[in-house]
């Protein structure tokens, strides 16, 4: 119950920061932090495959990519002075935060989390289980996941197709092409 | 202890020679003494002997040294292997301020220690004016034994270096500040005989299609004269007529399609004052043309050639560096081998002093705000595509070459090469000593394969004074110039797969250049700069047992090549590196006077060897391999097969070996033998004559050319009659090949970048000279 | 209770000290493996024999100045080197180095945890260590730092996908996930690497890509990246990156050994604690012999390599093993 507790802090400070770092990459750890976090909470839950597998999806390979795609934008460059592009989106941050924060408030209060909990089956989050339940009753969820997620791998492919002129193409060719002449083409 | 001391005279020493702290002391000691990771700032010549000193015959590796780093925060001791130009002081200078503490400097040979026998205008006299040594190797280069000696020596100082001393050091080293001393040691240079000047505007009536043709297309004004001396065709024509001949020369009977070189000749008292040397090749008909326009020193302009022939760009950039020549439309005319605290001066005029430095600035600042682009200007370091600079102090840029490269992501947008970064003026020292003494400059061209630098040499010299050497002294030529180009491919090759991660092959192949060294030392007694071919023939006859190690070669040789055929060629992830990648076009290598290996393998099989035969080699039967692609995978093929194509020469070439003299006594040319200059009056006047004068070549001009290891080299000699050249200019291949290099990485990923350059072998002793 | 506790500060002292002399010793072993290789001798001078050269060099690296870039990210830079060091040590808890012995009335089993994903775990484990490399790439503000950064990335993301499709196979034929487990489950139907000798290739590929080791060191690849994403660390945490390589390669060995080889089984006149190490060992002298022979991918050859040949090959064998284990075949 202690560890819980740390660790939701730990959490909301994390997801805090997440917010209000100014540099993208102390946001991406920040975030890294917080789905650890979350790992080890499934972990005290004893949902040992739920936590693994917190740990592999989102912090050893999500998160990866996004600390690619950051570390790449922001090489060279100082702590940036973040632009508001959308006028008043700090404000509408805040309000929205408030309001979401308050409503949960709410149900916790009325709802207190003893009322919540509903009996755990021994197994609960093991490999075991989580398998006989998502390829059970729940399998038409997970079909429909799979599904959905190879739609979207597809659409990456397609939208990211190598432009067909490229300058490898150029030089892969045998040697009738001459870089001078391409070079006074491409002038013209 | 000393029992006998009385308490009281307990020094400091004394007490501190007890305590556990000392000890812990020399425990430290003994792990730096211990570990010793050098950063190799390899530049030159001393940069192929360290090469050696890792390799299996010297294994630095069992001292714990083998773990190069090339990241100088990581690395111990800043090994400076060959000679620092003013242009690389800066770089040297940020290097080791970049270096984490404890560090030391080991510097090898004698450029590095002080200039060595360059005292030049571009060389730094020593690189203690800017950073501190440790330890100096003599030698040029020092031998593999020598280098590991100062590692040994460095371990012991650093043992027994107390904690104070060191602590001393590292003041005295924060106080050093840069002392640039100037050497304005100016030797003399003759002007110009009359002869010489009569000469360069001589008239001949040389009976020439060619001449006729010239004249009938371009107007009788245009061609002010023509001469012919030794087989070269000189045709001299006026300033405004230059691009119209240039064009022309493309045309049949003509038909050139190289442009080999362009050279700058200062003739100081003349008027005009200044000679533009153009050398023109026909790769179809196989003859040279060379066309002269005078430049005068008051109006130094010209037009450029460059749109015409587009590998002029960076002869013209030269001329213009080193002469000062403006050349009218030319697209980039920038300084391009010296650096820029030369400001208006030009060094190779007559009136420069050799040894006069100019002052360089040295970065101040550690992070730069700005970097110059490839295009010139400068630009905010985070703008997107970056740029970045590979070189000159990187692993794969052979120390000396700087490529600025615009990526994005990995791939090269656009790119600009620096070089320059070894230019330590080959020709104003040749210009300053007799003919003999050259030689040692030559074999420093291609440090890689020196042999063939100075049989060219000779070569040229020889076609000057219109002399042959023995029978027995051309057979040693070949063979031992073909050893020398198979220690250079198998040096190339061996790079080349380092550069693509192949650790192993580089070892193998350094074995068959240890066995040709060995041979070489036999010979001569150097290992690498051999110094042994003369003016007239050889220094000195082979050992006795000659025949047998070259045999012995011979016979180890293929079981190499076949090791790197299963690790290289047979490797479908070394294939899958080298295929497709860097490919040159056959108009491409013709257009940029790509010569040897690198234009063979795009098709075109010109070698010197066979189409212009020099020193018999049209008696020996082999074959020129051709590659079809130009990759840098038909370069390696090409290189092995030539490697093989050499072999077989050697080995025709020993079992026919014919006895007789190496030299011809001619009291002009060669020395007598020894036993004759303490005997005989003559022969010690010939010996003094020839030593202080040095050989006079008749007045005139020749282009004398051979096939080098990486492709025809040539050397432009201009001769007043004296005991010293007037001119020589070194035509380089890879001043050609690397011209082409910024164009073709474009568009290329990082690691094509660096598979390219080592396939295409380019060398700083020749490109930068 | 607390004996409990106190074998397991006492197992984990050992481990980590194995670890640290195993990452020296490998490190030597390397050295002169590749010195014997390349027809050269190798470290032989420091200590007898050369055995003293790795206690040189981490003595000399300790003492080493530390340096920092001036425009690096303090914070990043200095976390990075101990992100890769945890991951790599920490891997090592779940892998068994011996069957369980009985000392003192305890059954003591010669791993850390043995927890039921055990498997699942070394993966999530070794998945953050990649983060060490990007992090440190991108905080040294080097240009050839964050190239090599941004190479680990794409390559451990890719190559990750295909090893744990290749381990896939093992758990089907053993039914757990459990290290130990796996072990046990070899003792009954024989070592894995012949039934699975797909997957078993498809891992030690893989292996060698995730810990950036040649054919597949683009990340820190000399000749094009100085010394890739760290090239800007000196001293300790330079230490810290060499450490966590090599204690990687230690780790996928054992997870190797583990997975295919029937991890500490062998027969019983060495005690299994022994045949663990020597077949360790083996998988190590594999790593060394392979970067001796060959030449680095390049990037786009490695990506395509990794996406369009290790995974559908791991894939289709894992689906085969599926039906052949389920009894469909």
């Amino acid at each position: 119950m202690v560890g819980i507790f740390i660790i939701g802090i730990l959490m909301l400070v994390g997801a805090v920061s997440v917010v209000v770092l100014r540099q993208p990459v102390h946001s991406a750890l920040a975030l890294i932090g917080v789905t650890i976090g979350l790992a080890m909470l499934y972990f005290i839950l004893q949902a040992e495959f739920l936590a693994v597998a917190q740990v592999i999806v989102y912090a050893g390979a999500i998160m990866v990519l996004f600390l690619f795609v950051v570390t790449l934008l922001t090489a060279g460059k100082e702590e940036m002075e973040a632009e508001d592009t959308l006028p008043g989106q700090r404000w509408a941050g805040i309000i929205t935060g408030l309001v979401v924060g308050l409503g949960l408030a709410v149900v916790i209060a009325t709802h207190p989390p003893a009322k919540l909990s509903t009996a755990l089956s021994g197994s609960f989050g093991g490999l075991h289980d989580l398998g006989h339940q998502l390829w059970g009753p729940y399998f038409v969820m997970l079909a429909g996941v799979a599904l959905m997620l190879l739609t979207g791998v597809i659409g990456v492919l397609v939208l990211n197709r190598p432009e067909t002129v490229n300058y490898k193409s150029r030089l892969d060719l045998p040697s009738g092409v001459s870089l001078v002449d391409a070079e006074q083409e491409g002038k013209k | 202890m000393d029992v006998s001391n009385p308490v009281s005279d307990f020094t400091e020493a004394d007490v501190s020679r007890n305590i556990l702290a000392t000890r812990l002391d020399a425990l430290k000691r003994w792990a730096k003494s211990g570990s010793l990771w050098p950063m190799p700032f390899g530049t030159a010549c001393c940069a192929i002997e360290f090469m050696a000193v890792a390799s299996e015959r010297y294994d630095v590796g069992r001292f714990g040294s083998e773990v190069l780093r090339y990241s100088p925060r990581q690395a111990d001791v800043l090994m400076v292997l060959g000679t620092i130009t003013d242009k690389m002081g800066p770089v040297l200078k940020t290097i080791y301020d970049q270096m984490a503490e404890p560090k030391w400097v080991i510097c090898m040979g004698a450029c590095a220690t002080s200039g060595g026998f360059y005292r030049s205008y571009h060389v730094m006299q020593g690189i203690d004016e800017i950073i501190p040594v440790d330890i100096y190797i003599p030698g040029c280069p020092p031998t593999p034994e020598a280098v590991l000696r100062s590692i040994i020596m460095l371990e012991e100082k650093i043992r027994q270096q107390g904690v104070a001393s060191a602590k001393r050091e590292f003041a005295e080293r924060a106080q050093r500040l840069h002392t640039h001393t100037e050497d304005a040691s100016v030797t003399s240079l003759d002007p110009p005989s009359l002869e010489l000047i009569e000469f360069s505007t001589r008239t001949d009536d040389v009976n020439l299609p060619w001449v006729a043709e010239l004249t009938n297309r371009l107007g009788l004004a245009a061609i002010e004269t023509a001469t012919d001396f030794r087989g070269d065709f000189t045709i001299r024509v006026a300033p405004g007529a230059l691009i119209a001949a240039c064009r022309l020369l493309r045309e049949a009977p003509f038909s050139m399609d190289m442009l080999m070189d362009i050279a700058g000749v200062d003739y100081w008292t003349r008027d005009p004052r200044f000679d533009v040397v153009y050398h023109f090749y026909s790769s179809t008909q196989r003859h040279r043309i060379r066309l002269k326009v005078g430049v005068s020193e008051s109006a130094p302009l010209i037009d450029s050639i460059a749109g015409e022939w587009p590998a002029a760009n960076w002869y013209e950039r030269e001329v213009y560096d080193l002469y000062g020549m403006q050349f009218r439309g030319h697209p980039d005319l920038r300084r391009i081998l010296t650096h820029d605290g030369f400001g208006d001066l030009h060094p190779m005029r007559k009136d420069y002093p050799p040894g006069l430095r100019q002052p360089i600035r040295y970065p101040t600042e550690a992070v730069p705000a700005a970097e110059r682009s490839p295009r010139g200007e400068m630009v905010p370091l985070d703008i997107h595509p970056t740029i970045m600079n590979i070189g000159p102090s990187h692993p794969s840029m052979h120390g000396t070459f700087r490529l600025i490269a615009q990526v994005d992501g990995e791939r090269v947008v656009d790119a600009d090469v620096e070089l320059g970064y070894l230019h330590r003026n080959f020709e104003k020292m040749a210009e300053t000593h007799t003919y003999w003494q050259t030689i040692p400059y030559c074999d420093r061209l291609n440090y890689v394969s020196p042999m063939c630098n100075s049989v060219g040499f000779a070569l040229a010299v020889e076609k000057l004074l219109g002399v042959e050497v023995p029978d027995r002294a051309q057979v040693l030529r070949v063979i031992l110039n073909e050893l020398s180009r198979v220690m250079d491919h198998a040096v190339c090759i061996g790079t080349n797969v380092l550069d693509l991660g192949l650790m192993t092959d580089y070892f193998y192949l350094w074995e068959l250049r240890e066995q040709i060294y060995d041979l070489l030392e036999s010979c001569s007694g150097a290992r690498l700069h051999v110094s042994y071919v003369r003016i007239g023939g050889f220094s000195d006859d082979v050992p006795p047992d000659f025949v047998e190690q070259v045999r012995r070669i011979l016979h180890a040789a293929p079981r190499i090549l076949k090791d790197t055929e299963t690790l290289v060629t047979r490797s479908a992830i070394a294939r899958s590196r080298m295929q497709g990648v860097g490919a040159i076009s056959q108009k491409d290598a013709l257009e940029f006077g790509f010569t040897g290996p690198n234009l063979r393998a795009s098709g075109v099989a010109y070698d010197v060897r066979k189409d212009h035969p020099y020193s018999g080699y049209d008696q020996w039967e082999f074959e020129i391999p051709i590659g079809r692609q130009g990759d840098v995978f038909d370069r390696y093929l090409v290189r092995m097969e030539e490697m093989r194509q050499s072999l077989r020469i050697v080995g025709q070439a020993i079992e026919n070996l014919p006895e007789g003299p190496i030299f011809w006594d001619d009291p002009r040319i060669t020395l007598a033998p020894k036993h004759r200059v303490y005997t005989n009056i003559e022969d010690l006047m010939r010996q003094f004559k020839l030593i202080m004068e040095g050989i006079k070549p008749p007045v005139g001009e020749v282009y004398g050319f051979s096939e080098a290891a990486n492709g025809e080299l040539g050397y432009y000699i201009v001769s007043d009659g004296g005991g010293r050249p007037y001119r020589i200019k070194v035509r380089s291949p890879s001043f050609a090949h690397y011209q082409l290099y910024p164009r073709m990485v474009r568009g290329m990923d990082v690691s094509d970048v660096i598979a390219t350059i080592g396939s295409l072998n380019i060398v700083a002793g020749e490109l930068d000279r | 209770m607390i004996l409990e506790i106190v074998v397991l500060v006492v197992k984990i002292l050992l481990l980590v000290a194995i670890l640290m002399g195993g990452f020296a010793y490998t490190m030597l072993l390397e050295r002169r493996l590749l010195g014997f290789f390349q027809l050269r001798l190798g470290p032989n001078r420091v200590g007898p024999g050369g055995m003293l050269q790795p206690i040189a060099d981490a003595l000399k690296m300790m003492l080493k100045e530390d340096m920092m870039p001036a425009g690096a990210d303090s914070f990043v830079y200095r976390l990075a080197p101990v992100i890769a060091g945890f991951a790599a040590l920490s891997v090592d808890a779940v892998i068994p180095f011996g069957a369980p012995i009985h000392l003192l009335g305890l059954t003591i089993s010669l791993d850390i945890a043995n927890p039921s994903i055990g498997l699942l775990l070394a993966f999530a484990l070794s998945s953050l260590g990649v983060y060490g490399i990007v992090l440190g790439g991108w905080a040294s503000q080097n240009k050839y730092s964050l190239l090599g950064g941004i190479r680990a990335t794409a390559q451990i993301i890719s190559y990750e996908l295909a090893m744990g499709l290749s381990v896939m196979g093992v758990l089907l034929m053993s039914h757990t996930a459990n290290l130990e487990g796996i072990v046990l489950a070899q003792k009954a139907q024989g070592w894995f690497w012949l039934p699975q000798i797909v997957p078993f290739l498809i891992f030690m590929v893989t292996a060698i890509a995730e810990t950036n080791r040649t054919p597949f060191d683009l990340p820190e690849a000399e000749s094009e990246l100085v010394a890739g994403y760290h090239t800007e660390y000196s001293g300790m945490r330079f230490a810290l990156y060499y450490v966590a390589e090599y204690i990687n390669m230690i780790t996928q060995s054992g997870l190797i050994v583990t997975l295919f080889f029937g991890g500490w089984l062998g027969p019983s006149f060495l005690p299994p604690i022994i045949w663990y190490f020597i077949k360790v060992i083996i998988a190590i002298f594999v790593f060394v012999w392979i970067r001796a022979t060959l030449p680095r991918f390049r990037y786009d050859k490695l990506m395509s390599f990794g996406w369009k040949i290790l995974l559908p090959i791991a894939f289709l064998y894992f689906v085969g093993t599926a039906a052949f284990v389920s009894g469909v075949l």
